[in-house]
């Protein structure tokens, strides 16, 4: 039965034009629907706009029926108290200071008593796992607890629905998993119907029972995930690389077989279902060398480029107080110049704090860090930021101080270099060339804040461009960001290379680093571990890898990215 | 001494009620009432307590850098500038007269400031934040919980502004090298950014509250606390003590007059009756109620442990002298076996 559904629906905000458009979609009762769509598609305006009280005003037409019924003045109250909705951000949807407090403080509403309250927050907070840090402060949290806290202090309100907005787009990707499996729990064993909105669809996909897709404000696509999944891989070329990469290896490889792969257990069996022999495995693994280019193999040793060392870090150690546990210990690193270099694996507070050194903010209290052979601390903050480095914080919202994007970026534009950028039509022009090359110019004249998360970043990383670095330090690029989105990034990294620019990045992003980079790092226990160029990192890790990886490193064991395995999946059959 | 600090401090995991009660009670009495000693049980209680819950070394340092010299210089001020009382010692020689009176009232003022901030420091400890946001909530609801939210947005801001200074930073405004009308540029941009931030949390935090039910009906107020005999005791305990003690001061029991000449009963010029005694052993057992709680504690743990050394059926043999640690018949015995409770 139809828990809840759209007919017809538009929206438009008033005086601009259309971001719904003629939406009809049904959530049917205890399924598990995943919303699908690139930054910008009208995925919030669309959850918002089924959440009878979060309902942005605007031009609506069309109508959203609960329960076959319309939702109406009357009923909407009662509606929007069978809806759970829980947004993006995991800080700013929390009201109230102490975790016992939040998951009290919609039962609050309803005026419930003590005793009832009492036992409901008991229940929850055990269905949750909360007991452990049950009386914190929520400022003592973890991003990924947030929003575990999050999601239980909706659920105590016992909603039928559960609405998602891209909830694990800023979290970790243990954090991630964590709260995809509580999702599938709270699906799988009550029967709450789930609505959520993600384009890192990998994790969630196997979980899904639908998915609905959405390109400009339509949709495009809606059905069980295998059903649809090969529709969307033939004609919708733009998501298409945010499906499953086992979908796409056997989209990409016109396999016979009848059941499409999601998961990387299914990909596996599926490669091997499809003529495992080994003469065809060695030559593929042959190609695949050749096509990844990879210089090193096996026993050969790290090989370094040949460029000099740019950015380096020697037996550093740091903590932040003098009691307080070594965050970095004897933490070694050296970057040449224009190269790519992924750091991968920092979680937490082990993260920030490691950009936060190399960026000069903080100082070690042993080792030294070097920038283009000076000591970080030498160089003056004057010339240590302007046309020398350029640094991408972990929250791109801290960069925007203008009432719109493009203002912001003529801001940061104007006072980089005194004499030859300071006409106003080469400006306008470079930004313009930015913008253009990273897919902004639809949000130029928006306010930054109403950007989405990717779209935010783009914004930052461009800002962070104009000021024309030499070494370019990148906190999490892509959070929130799509395909698409990401391959223009990518571009840019390329872009930049040539022009000698050396790029860090510190990413959980495995998929990314392993497209982007020449060289990763794995960041462990306050120290960088296990230096080397990516395809010998990723293909000897077992468990920190490419999804491409792990479902092929049987037959091609140097293709790390899934357009390698593709290429050597096409070689293989010709 | 230092088991002292590192037992659990059972006063403050009292319900708020029973902690605000107490501090109430003796906090007030100590202030009303000037009576020497009301005061001196005062203090050396408030000392004591504060050296269970802080440490001797905190209390120490706050007793020989605060407490000692702010009587010291209270009790000189006073008289130079309060000249009444009758017992004249000997005049300045701009002509203002220096009294006894002035002089016994400077002291019993400062002592009454040191009590304050004595007793202060356990109260920092026992009257958390939260138990304040509580007391608040049961006389105006939406009072605590807009403070709690407050409480939940200050961090919250604080870390926004630091991020936004850094981010700046990044940009190559730095606030450390700059001129002093960049800083002020760099200042108003990174208010202005905040001030947006802030706008568009409240807008969040908004939607929040109100897509879980805020403002559709009447709120209620939930408590995590419970009342337990233990509580409801403890309550009673200190109401009837405070309560003696009032009683007593209303019959003059405990009446302290310094000025314009010294009348303290039991002291000086005036008799001690039933009622000083009964008032001052009342507040003297009001005033250590927590570190009694705390001792009796103690006092339960040790006896749970050594039930459960000796297995079944021995818990009554306990005797109080386990307490203080001189068990003759097995302090061998309890070293090798459990580990102690400190």
């Amino acid at each position: 039965m139809a828990l809840i559904s759209m007919r017809d629906f538009s929206f438009a905000f008033p005086g601009s034009q259309q971001i719904l458009r003629n939406v009809s979609l049904t959530i049917e009762e205890g399924s598990f629907t995943v919303l699908l769509g690139p930054n910008g598609s009208g995925k919030t305006t669309l959850l918002q706009q089924l959440h009878p009280v979060l309902a942005a005003h605007g031009d609506r037409t069309g109508e959203i029926l609960w329960r076959g019924k319309n939702v109406s003045r009357e009923t909407s109250d009662a509606v929007a108290s069978r809806i759970g909705f829980v947004m993006q951000r995991p800080e700013s949807q929390i009201v109230t200071d102490k975790v016992w407090h939040e998951l009290a403080f919609g039962l609050e509403n309803q005026g419930l008593g003590d005793d009832v309250i009492r036992r409901k927050v008991a229940e929850i907070a055990t269905y949750f796992g909360i007991e452990e840090w049950f009386d914190k402060d929520v400022s003592e949290l973890s991003g990924g607890q947030r929003q575990i806290l999050n999601l239980a202090s909706v659920m105590v309100l016992n909603p039928e629905l559960l609405i998602l907005d891209e909830p694990t787009a800023q979290l970790d990707p243990i954090s991630a998993d964590n709260f995809i499996q509580m999702l599938h729990r709270l699906n799988y064993e009550l029967g709450v119907t789930i609505l959520a909105a993600e384009h890192e669809v990998q994790k969630i996909l196997p979980f899904a029972s639908a998915m609905v897709v959405l390109t400009g404000g339509k949709i495009s696509a809606a059905g069980a995930p295998r059903d649809i999944i090969p529709d969307i891989l033939k004609h919708n070329p733009s998501l298409a690389s945010a499906m499953p990469v086992a979908a796409q290896l056997y989209w990409e490889s016109h396999s016979a077989a009848s059941r499409i792969p999601l998961t990387v257990g299914e990909g596996k069996r599926w490669l091997k279902s499809v003529g495992g022999d080994g003469a065809v495995a060695e030559t593929a693994a042959g190609t695949a060398t050749s096509v990844t280019q990879s210089t090193t193999s096996k026993g050969e040793g790290v090989t370094v480029p040949e460029t000099p060392v740019t950015l380096s870090a020697r037996d550093v150690w740091f903590r932040y107080d003098k009691n307080s546990p070594d965050l970095v210990k004897g933490l070694n690193l050296h970057v040449h110049e224009g190269e790519i270099f992924a750091l991968v694996g920092a979680n937490g507070s082990g993260k920030s704090t490691l950009v936060s050194l190399l960026s000069g903010v903080n100082s070690p209290y042993r080792g030294r860090i070097e920038l283009g052979g000076t000591r970080i601390e030498r160089i003056a903050p004057r010339e240590l930021y302007r046309n020398f480095l350029g640094v991408l914080p972990q929250d791109p919202q801290t960069l925007f101080v203008q009432k719109t994007v493009a203002a912001d970026l003529k801001d940061v534009a104007k006072r980089r270099r005194r004499k030859d950028d300071r006409d106003e039509l080469r400006l306008q022009e470079s930004i313009e060339r930015g913008a253009e090359a990273l897919g902004l110019m639809h949000v130029l004249e928006r306010h930054p804040y109403d950007l989405s998360g990717g779209e935010q970043q783009l914004a930052a990383l461009l800002k962070v461009l104009l000021l024309r670095p030499r070494i370019l330090l990148l906190d999490e690029p892509t959070k929130g960001m799509d395909e698409v989105a990401k391959q223009r990034v990518i571009d840019i990294f390329h872009e930049l290379q040539r022009q000698k620019v050396t790029t860090v990045f510190v990413t959980h992003d495995v998929e990314f680093a392993a497209r982007a980079a020449d060289r990763a790092g794995m960041f462990f226990n306050g120290d960088v571990v296990s230096v080397d160029r990516v395809h010998p990192f990723f293909s000897t890790n077992n468990f920190y890898t490419t999804s491409a990886s792990r479902i092929a490193r049987d037959r091609y064991p140097d293709a790390i990215t899934k357009d390698e395995v593709i290429a050597c999946l096409t070689r293989a059959n010709s | 001494m230092r088991w002292m600090a590192r037992s659990r401090d059972s006063f403050s995991v009292a319900h708020p009620a029973v902690n605000f009660a107490f501090y109430a009670a003796v906090l007030g009495i100590s202030m009303f009432c000037l009576h020497p000693f009301v005061l001196g049980i005062s203090l050396v209680s408030a000392i004591l307590y504060g050296a269970f819950v802080r440490g001797w070394r905190h209390m120490a340092r706050l007793l020989g850098v605060f407490i000692v010299p702010g009587i010291i210089v209270v009790a000189i001020l006073n008289p130079t500038f309060n000249h009444n009382g009758v017992t004249l010692l000997f005049t300045l020689s701009n002509g203002n007269s220096i009294t006894l009176e002035a002089i016994v009232y400077g002291v019993a003022l400062a002592i009454t400031l040191a009590v304050a901030t004595a007793w202060f420091v356990s109260l920092n400890v026992v009257l958390t934040r939260d138990k304040f946001v509580y007391a608040v909530g049961r006389v105006f609801p939406t009072a605590s919980l807009i403070l709690s939210m407050s409480f939940r947005f200050i961090p919250l801001f604080l870390r926004q502004f630091h991020d936004t200074t850094v981010s700046q930073r990044y940009l190559g405004h730095d606030m450390r090298s700059a001129r002093w009308w960049e800083k002020i540029r760099i200042a108003l941009t990174v208010t202005s950014s905040l001030f947006t931030w802030s706008m568009e949390n409240a807008i969040h935090v908004s939607d929040s509250m109100r897509a879980r039910g805020y403002g559709r009906r009447h709120r209620s107020s939930y408590s995590p606390h419970r009342w337990d005999t233990r509580n409801v005791l403890l309550l009673v305990v200190i109401a009837s003590l405070a309560g003696i003690t009032i009683v007593a001061t209303a019959n003059g029991g405990l009446a302290a007059q310094y000025d314009p000449t010294i009348v303290i009963s039991g002291i000086h010029a005036a008799p001690s009756g039933v009622w000083t005694w009964l008032g001052a052993v009342a507040f003297l057992l009001l005033a250590n109620v927590p570190v009694a709680v705390r001792l009796f504690d103690v006092y339960l743990w040790k006896r749970y442990e050594r039930a459960l050394r000796l297995g079944p059926g021995t818990r009554r043999q306990t005797r109080w002298s386990v307490v203080l640690g001189s068990d003759d018949v097995s302090a061998e015995k309890q070293k090798e076996k459990v580990p102690q409770w400190r």
